[in-house]
């Protein structure tokens, strides 16, 4: 099953956007498809230490944060990837941004197909934060071919915040500095790769980016690997769940 | 859709009257008129719910929302206690029908201000 995009949530250039809050969260506006992957994308902007991002949503998935990268104390912007693998999909698909201070937030998230059900993250996520006009994300280099997804924000007054990582496909782009500003982007390849984007103006900013690998034939690779180390004989137990076990006189 | 609340002690669940999105952009819910004692009260909070409803109001749906929490809370441009609000961009969804919800669980001073941007 090949590596696809599916929908992203806002279904805007714009992502959700919010100021002064404890939380953030959006509705995908059609069902989400069981085993896919959702990766969200949030920034967070608040005066004094950054807090942590914590990612969740209304169908008791399992969310994971990463590749969180952090400006200095002075314009404290912070950018993570979170993602649920293998979710429980169906309508009215809520994901929520918490962060462990009220802050402002920016908050997006896309569905993807075709992605390892388990253990997804492929090669190593990156972050990093700089002051240029070139917010970029440090390189990830997954084993195979792969989802990479990337996000990066900005601190300062406003400026232009455009897409500069080649062949990407923007997910959500929020330049105003009047919230904490979003840029995100997803791309579907292999090798080393840098999400990168470009300012009007210098500016401190943070950016990050994961990778996330391929099933193989409908079967994580994990899957693949535990199977073949197990016990042979248990196979089969794996393979016809419902049949009947036969007994074994020892 | 100019829906403004106001100002005003609230408790318990609540909806905002509705209005249809007749313009694409940007719309922007703000919590406004928290008093300074409320807002600094770690145990308040509020739950407000944009919905949005195709069927003429029938059938509601939650789009987005955020949850406030009291408690002292700097700006990051250094402003006290700012008003918390919440933008989107709704232009998805001209000619579906709009509302504000609201959960609050210990009677709190606020108004809601919607606004296009």
């Amino acid at each position: 099953m090949a590596l696809a995009f599916v929908k992203k949530d806002p279904n805007t250039t714009p992502p959700a956007e919010a100021t002064g809050v404890a939380s953030l969260a959006t509705t995908f506006d059609s069902n989400t498809a069981s085993g896919n992957l959702l990766v969200a994308t949030g920034t967070t902007w608040v005066g004094g230490t950054a807090p942590t991002m914590t990612f969740s949503d209304n169908k008791s998935n399992d969310w994971s944060s990463l590749a969180v990268s952090q400006l200095s104390p002075a314009s404290v912007v912070r950018a993570a990837i979170g993602y649920a693998a293998n979710v429980t999909g169906g309508s009215t698909h809520t994901v929520t941004l918490t962060p462990s201070v009220t802050c402002d937030l920016c908050l997006g998230v896309a569905e993807h197909s075709g992605v390892a059900l388990s253990s997804p993250i492929s090669g190593t996520p990156v972050g990093a934060g700089g002051s240029s006009t070139a917010p970029s994300s440090g390189a990830t280099t997954p084993a195979a071919n792969a989802l990479y997804v990337g996000a990066a924000a900005y601190a300062g007054s406003a400026t232009t915040l455009v897409l500069n990582w080649a062949s990407a496909t923007q997910l959500h782009n929020e330049p105003n500095t009047t919230y904490p500003t979003l840029g995100s982007a997803y791309i579907i390849g292999s090798g080393a790769m840098t999400a990168q984007w470009t300012l009007g103006a210098s500016r401190d900013w943070a950016a990050c980016v994961a990778a996330f690998a391929e099933a193989v034939g409908g079967i994580t690779q994990s899957s693949v690997i535990s199977a073949s180390a197990s016990v042979p004989t248990h196979t089969a137990v794996i393979l016809y769940p419902g049949s009947v076990i036969p007994t074994i006189t020892l | 859709m100019a829906n403004v609340l106001a100002v005003q002690v609230r408790q318990g669940d609540w909806t905002s009257a509705t209005a249809t999105l007749n313009q694409p952009g940007k719309w922007r819910v703000s919590l406004t008129g928290i008093p300074t004692a409320e807002f600094e009260d770690a145990a308040r909070t509020i739950m407000l719910a944009l919905d949005l409803s195709s069927d003429g109001g029938t059938t509601w749906r939650q789009k987005y929302a955020v949850d406030w929490r009291g408690g002292h809370y700097v700006g990051r441009d250094g402003t006290i206690n700012p008003p918390p609000t919440l933008t989107v961009d709704l232009t998805p969804y001209v000619g579906e029908r709009a509302r504000v919800r609201g959960s609050v669980p210990i009677g709190t001073t606020f108004g809601i201000e919607l606004t296009r941007l």
